[in-house]
Parts: structure tokens; C-alpha cells; sequence
């Protein structure tokens, strides 16, 4: 098939292919004038284009810091939904309902990172890594769990450190909230939970997300939790 | 030779650099675990609230203002809806682009230097050598500037010399560090050429950017030293005040941010010097021994070195503060304890420079005219052209040996880690990931999603938040995960990412 094709473009002369390359080239040339007399142009006004490109460059550095400046450090984990709520009452922040987790800070370190993720991963018998950990210079940790629309909260269960690790570690002073929930329920405040699997009852309506407020053991001490699921429907 | 012909040949200089570094910035692989988690995952972390933070950032030991700056682009990216790998690249490619700056710097510089080998004769009322004939030092008319031989060549191997378009992308502290004493270097040597009574904002220029230097990077402060010394020895004591006063301004400004982000003046300095000088520590990071920079030098360029080293050293009258830069750099670091390839980077540009003047100067000498002043011989001429011919290859050879000795990095990190990251990052099922070795990937901002991405444990098989697992292709964690139930679903260089299949 090629090779017919090759054979009609090559069959006429030289003078006629030499005509033919000037009449592409002239073509191209005419084509792409208007091209070249605006970068002719612009080279001539090289000054200008410089400085106004550095200017920009500038300006849209100076809003990022701005921006950078401004941002807080609160980390967010994000999933994705795989699944649709269940119609009954269930965990409504299990991971693959695309559970948003907010938390102030987290244990960062590269060999243990404590992610907020794992706050949610419903591990039943997790390792020592697989719990969340505040930053040890964060000294209001705070965990948000949020959800799509508005549910109906019953209850919140805290998975602490003692379930797997020291008693110590447990969490023994925190408060919850529901967010956005009408009418506007009281806080849950704990003042000297020493249970490793904590059951609170929270009950609201109307809410998108429960918040979870800690106060450390002992300054500097982070807080340690395994796990936490808001009941409801 | 015109004008237009000389910025003809600069432009493609400067357009095959670029190229060269586009390359080395897509495909290149990654250099230094550092370069992510020192310069990019800082800023990353204050951007997303997502990152991991390495041990110079708890104890206090690195500056915010890399961070900073590459963190306002990060912000801006965000904010206009880019993806993490996408600000990454872009970032490495800027770097690459903002490199470029050297090769403008070796065009200015050799020609400065080759300026001055030009013929002198001596003044018998001065009692000095003069220059036969003055120099000018711009384009005037259809003419190029005096010395754009050594410019032209030193541009050449700096744009093509392979090693340092590699590291040019690489958010290093040596990199930025590296590009403003160069450029301040070039500005130095144009400096000299002036009236002691012009270059009043040059001085201010050049101020500004030893001091820059040496704020990004504090061992490079012994280099500062030669600008000093050349200006002295010029007789400009003026330029050198200017030059002291203004060094004040990024050292003032890194003091700011530093009583700003760790709450002492100075304090990342400082702890800086105590970790490296004071107690040594850097030693824990493995030590080499004394000729390992020359070993290593010698190693990226065996056939190479020698074609650099020797016009560098034959044209020492003008290239001495280049020259004496690289072996002072050479002879200070290989003092300390622990060495990486990276502290030695910058002895490259100070010889490329300094050898592309001298070879420049030969490049385009004419051949002399036979006695009684006719036109030189047939013989005459074919031996200029042979010379020059010798020299063209030779800097070719420089290109091709730096090119095939590119291997045996202090790290090596395939570039498909990163993009096996972002690849992961593209999936909608994607809820984390596990990363075999986490500091030989593109950190956190190549992932740049707001899901768990954390360091391989085979425990974490079973949790099923992870969905995917990067890890090199046949490796101990590519076969765990496969008995777990993940099967391969990205598979480039060696690099596999497995998806959970159920």
C-alpha cells in the first residue's frame, strides 16, 4: 500500500519537485508571518515583556504567600464514599461512608506516623502504630468527624490507648460535641474516664459531624486513640 | 564574527539547557530524599496539614524561608485546584528553569575572564602591563562584546555539561545557593573591568547575593572570600564597603524569619553550627575519607577532568578566582567528616567557567599572520583548523563522558516512584496507601491527596483502609501483597503499585 503512494510523490521531476518545495515553503512562509511579526515584536520589547513577566510572576508568588501565611496546620483526611449510609442505625463515620477527619494535629514522625485515617479504619485488633496521636507540642488536640447530610447521633464509643497499650495513656479528660446540630445539644464533659472503651451517650439531630475535644494526661503528653464511631442513623 | 550571529548561537546554547533540563526534570530520577523532606514537605505539611516531619524540623535545624518560598507556590497551586505532583513537577522544572541563570552567568563571566588574556605590552610609564587594545564589554552596534569567545564555550558547557543539569531540578539548598554565587561571581568579574568610580548597583547587586549564598548555605561562607580578595586586589574599597553593607540585608531578613518561626534570632543558625562544627554530629550520617571528592570527581569525568582542568589551569592569569573557588571548595569540604556529592557541586561551574574561557580564547584565536604581514600559510591555517578541531571535540567529550558516568548517586530514586504516587493519587477508589520505603518517593506532595499515606508494615496488609501499596517490582513487600490479595495495576521500571482486589 506504501509503496505505490511513495512511488506517484517521487515520479515527477526534479524541476517539478523543486517547484513543489517552493510552493510549500512560500505557503509556511505566508502561513506563519503573522507568528513571526509578533515575535519580532515581542523581542523588540524585551525590556518590557521581562519586566511585565517578573511582575506577574511577583505578584502571583506574593498571593501564594499570603496564602501560605494565613493557611493553619490542621490536617484532614478526606476518603472518598464506596458506600451509601445504611437505612438503620450504624457506624456513620466507618471510612467507606467518606468520612471526613479533621484533627489539630498528629504524630508525624516517619517511622510512626499515627494518621487520623486511622481513627476510622475499624480495626478490631489494630497494632501500636494503627491509632491516632496528637503532636506533642499540641496542647488543645482536637478530633472533628464529619459526615455528608444531616443525622440522627445516639451514642459515641472511644477506642483509648488502653485497649492495647498502657492504661496510662487512656484519655481521661475530653469533651464532645455534635456539629450543627438543631436545637443545639449540651457538650458531653469527661473529666476522669479511666475506661479503655468508652460509650457516651450524644444524642442530637440535624447534626453533620461530632467534635471531640481532649486535655492532655500531663503537659506534653500526646493523646492516643485507637478508634472512634458515632452510632446513630 | 556579528553581533546577531553571537546571539544566535547564545540562544540555542540556552534553548538546549533548557531542553536538557525539561529532560532531566521529567525524567531524571530523584537525587536526595533531603531535597523533598527538607524544602518541600515543610511547606507541603503547613499547606495541607498532611506530611511527615524529619528531625531537623523538631530540633530546629533548617531556615522557613526555602520552605517559604516554595510553599506560597504549593498555596497558590492549591488554590487554583492543582494536583500535588503537578506542583511537584512544576517546582523541580522551575528549579531547572531558574538554573538557567548559571548559563547566563558563564556567558558573562567568560567572556570577562577571556577579556582578560587578551594581549598586553608593558607601560613604561605606569610601570603595569596594559591591555594593547580596550575592550568593550556589551554589544555595541553589529559588534559582540570583547571575549564572547570564552562566554560563548563557558555557556556551552555549562548549559550541555550533564551532571549539573540533573541537580539543577532538585530543591536542594546547594541548588539556589549554587545559581546566586555564580551569577554574583559573573557580576564580581565585570566588576574589576569598571572605572573605581562606576558600578555602584552592581556592588549593591553583588552584595546581596554573596550574602544570599551563604544565608541558603552557610558552608558555601568561605567561598565569599574570593570575591573580596579579587576586589581588593583591584583597588575598589568602595565596592567592598558597598558589599559589606548590603550583605546586612538577607542576613537581617534571615534572622527575622527565624525569631518568626523558631523564636530566636538566628536560631536555625546557630543550631545549624552547633549540630555540623561544634559537636560534629553530621559525622553520624557516615564518614569518607579524605580524597573522596577527588575520587568522586575523577569518577564522573575520568577522560573528561583533564580537558577542564588543564586550559583552566593554562589560563590562570584570568581564571584564577574561578580556579582557586573550586580547589578552596574542594580542599574545605574534604576536611569534614562526612561527605555527599551534593556538598561538592558547586566545584563544577568554577571550572566549567574557568576552563570554557581558556578554551574559548583558543577556539576562535586566528592564525598569526607569516612574517611581513601577508596572510598566513596553507600550513598555518590547517593547523588552526586542526586545533580547533581538537578543541571542539574535547568539549564534546566533556559532554559525553559527563553523560555516560551518570550513574552511582549518593541515592538514586527512580522518577516512576513518584509517578506511581501520582498515579495512585488519580484512582477515585484510592483510601491509602502504603509506601515500601517512604523516603525514596516524592513525600507527601507527590501524593498530594488527603488520604493515609504511610511507611510499609506487613501488618498493615490487613487493614483494609490501605488500598494500594508501592513497592519495587519482585521485592520482599511486592510478593507480601500479592499473598494478601493485591494484584499489580502500575507497572513501570522495576516500580509495581498493587490495588486490593478484595
Amino acid at each position: 500500500m506504501l509503496l505505490p503512494r511513495f512511488a506517484t510523490w517521487y515520479s515527477p521531476s526534479w524541476a517539478i519537485r523543486l517547484r513543489r518545495l517552493t510552493l510549500v515553503i512560500s505557503a509556511v512562509a505566508q502561513r506563519t508571518a503573522p507568528v513571526v511579526s509578533v515575535v519580532g515584536r515581542v523581542w523588540a520589547r524585551r525590556r518590557t515583556v521581562a519586566f511585565a513577566l517578573a511582575g506577574v510572576l511577583v505578584i502571583a508568588w506574593s498571593t501564594g504567600f499570603f496564602l501560605f501565611v494565613r493557611r493553619q496546620a490542621v490536617a484532614v483526611v478526606a476518603f472518598p464514599t464506596l458506600e451509601a449510609h445504611p437505612a438503620g442505625e450504624h457506624n456513620l463515620v466507618a471510612y467507606r461512608l467518606g468520612t471526613t477527619v479533621r484533627v489539630s494535629s498528629f504524630f508525624r514522625d516517619p517511622f510512626s506516623q499515627h494518621n487520623p485515617g486511622y481513627l476510622v479504619d475499624g480495626r478490631t485488633n489494630p497494632t501500636l502504630v494503627e491509632k491516632w496521636a496528637s503532636d506533642p507540642g499540641d496542647r488543645h488536640p482536637w478530633v472533628e468527624l464529619l459526615w455528608s447530610g444531616k443525622r440522627q447521633v445516639r451514642s459515641v464509643v472511644i477506642r483509648h490507648a488502653g485497649t492495647v497499650e498502657s492504661a496510662d495513656f487512656t484519655a481521661q479528660e475530653y469533651s464532645l460535641w455534635c456539629l450543627q446540630a438543631r436545637p443545639v445539644p449540651p457538650p458531653v464533659v469527661v473529666t476522669d474516664n479511666h475506661a479503655p472503651v468508652a460509650v457516651h451517650a450524644l444524642a442530637c439531630s440535624g447534626a453533620r459531624g461530632v467534635r471531640v475535644r481532649f486535655v492532655p494526661n500531663r503537659p506534653g503528653q500526646i493523646v492516643r486513640i485507637f478508634e472512634i464511631e458515632v452510632w446513630g442513623r | 564574527m556579528t553581533a546577531r550571529r553571537v546571539r544566535f548561537i547564545l540562544g540555542i546554547v540556552l534553548a538546549v539547557g533548557f531542553v536538557g533540563r525539561i529532560m532531566a526534570a521529567r525524567l531524571g530520577p530523584v537525587l536526595y530524599p533531603d531535597a523533598y523532606f527538607q524544602s518541600l514537605e515543610p511547606a507541603w505539611t503547613r499547606v495541607t496539614g498532611e506530611g511527615m516531619k524529619t528531625w531537623e524540623w523538631t530540633d530546629g535545624l533548617r531556615s522557613w524561608v526555602l520552605p517559604g518560598y516554595h510553599g506560597a507556590w504549593m498555596a497558590l497551586g492549591r488554590s487554583l485546584g492543582l494536583r500535588g505532583s503537578t506542583i511537584g513537577e512544576m517546582i523541580r522544572l522551575s528549579w531547572g528553569l531558574l538554573s538557567m541563570f548559571m548559563v547566563w552567568a558563564a556567558w558573562r563571566a567568560g567572556a570577562s575572564c577571556a577579556r582578560q588574556l587578551r594581549p598586553r605590552h608593558p607601560c613604561c610609564a605606569c610601570g603595569h602591563l596594559v591591555f594593547d587594545q580596550p575592550a568593550p564589554m556589551g554589544f555595541v552596534g553589529d559588534a559582540p562584546p570583547a571575549g564572547w569567545q570564552g562566554g560563548l564555550v563557558a555557556a556551552f558547557l555549562m548549559a550541555t555539561f550533564p551532571l549539573l543539569a540533573l541537580y539543577s531540578v532538585e530543591p536542594l539548598t546547594e541548588l539556589p545557593s549554587m545559581i546566586v554565587l555564580i551569577v554574583a561571581f559573573a557580576l564580581v568579574a565585570e566588576q574589576t573591568e569598571l572605572d573605581p568610580r562606576e558600578g555602584k548597583g552592581r556592588a549593591v547587586v553583588i552584595g546581596t547575593l554573596l550574602s544570599l549564598a551563604v544565608c541558603l548555605r552557610i558552608v558555601n561562607g568561605a567561598l565569599v572570600l574570593l570575591p573580596a580578595i579579587w576586589l581588593a586586589a583591584r583597588h575598589r574599597w568602595r565596592d567592598l564597603a558597598i558589599l559589606a553593607g548590603t550583605a546586612l540585608v538577607p542576613v537581617a531578613l534571615f534572622g527575622i524569619v527565624d525569631r518568626l518561626t523558631w523564636g530566636h534570632f538566628f536560631g536555625s543558625f546557630l543550631a545549624f553550627i552547633k549540630f555540623n562544627i561544634i559537636q560534629g554530629r553530621a559525622a553520624e550520617f557516615g564518614t569518607e575519607p579524605a580524597t573522596w571528592y577527588l575520587a568522586g570527581i575523577w569518577a564522573r569525568l575520568p577522560i573528561g577532568l583533564a580537558i577542564l582542568v588543564l586550559p583552566a589551569i593554562c589560563g590562570l592569569r584570568a581564571t584564577w578566582p574561578f580556579v582557586l573557588s573550586a580547589a578552596g571548595l574542594l580542599g574545605y569540604i574534604s576536611t569534614q567528616a562526612h561527605k555527599e556529592e551534593r556538598f561538592a557541586l558547586l566545584f563544577w561551574p568554577f571550572l566549567l567557567i574557568a576552563a570554557g574561557t581558556v578554551l574559548g580564547h583558543w577556539l576562535f584565536s586566528r592564525a598569526p599572520p607569516s612574517n611581513g604581514g601577508a596572510a598566513p600559510s596553507r600550513l598555518r591555517r590547517w593547523l588552526t583548523r586542526a586545533k580547533q578541531l581538537v578543541i571542539v571535540a574535547g568539549m564534546l567529550a566533556v559532554v559525553v563522558d559527563g553523560a555516560r558516568h551518570l550513574r552511582q548517586f549518593d541515592f538514586d530514586i527512580s522518577h516512576a516512584r513518584l509517578d506511581g504516587q501520582a498515579w495512585v493519587a488519580r484512582q477515585k477508589n484510592a483510601t491509602g496507601l502504603l509506601l515500601d520505603w517512604h523516603f525514596y518517593t516524592g513525600a507527601t506532595v507527590w501524593f498530594g491527596r488527603d488520604l493515609p499515606q504511610v511507611k510499609y508494615e506487613p501488618e498493615l496488609l490487613s487493614n483494609r483502609l490501605f488500598s494500594h501499596v508501592l513497592a519495587g517490582k519482585g521485592s520482599s513487600v511486592d510478593s507480601q501483597a500479592r499473598r494478601a490479595g493485591f494484584v499489580p495495576k502500575f507497572d513501570r521500571h522495576a516500580i509495581v503499585v498493587l490495588e486490593r482486589s478484595r
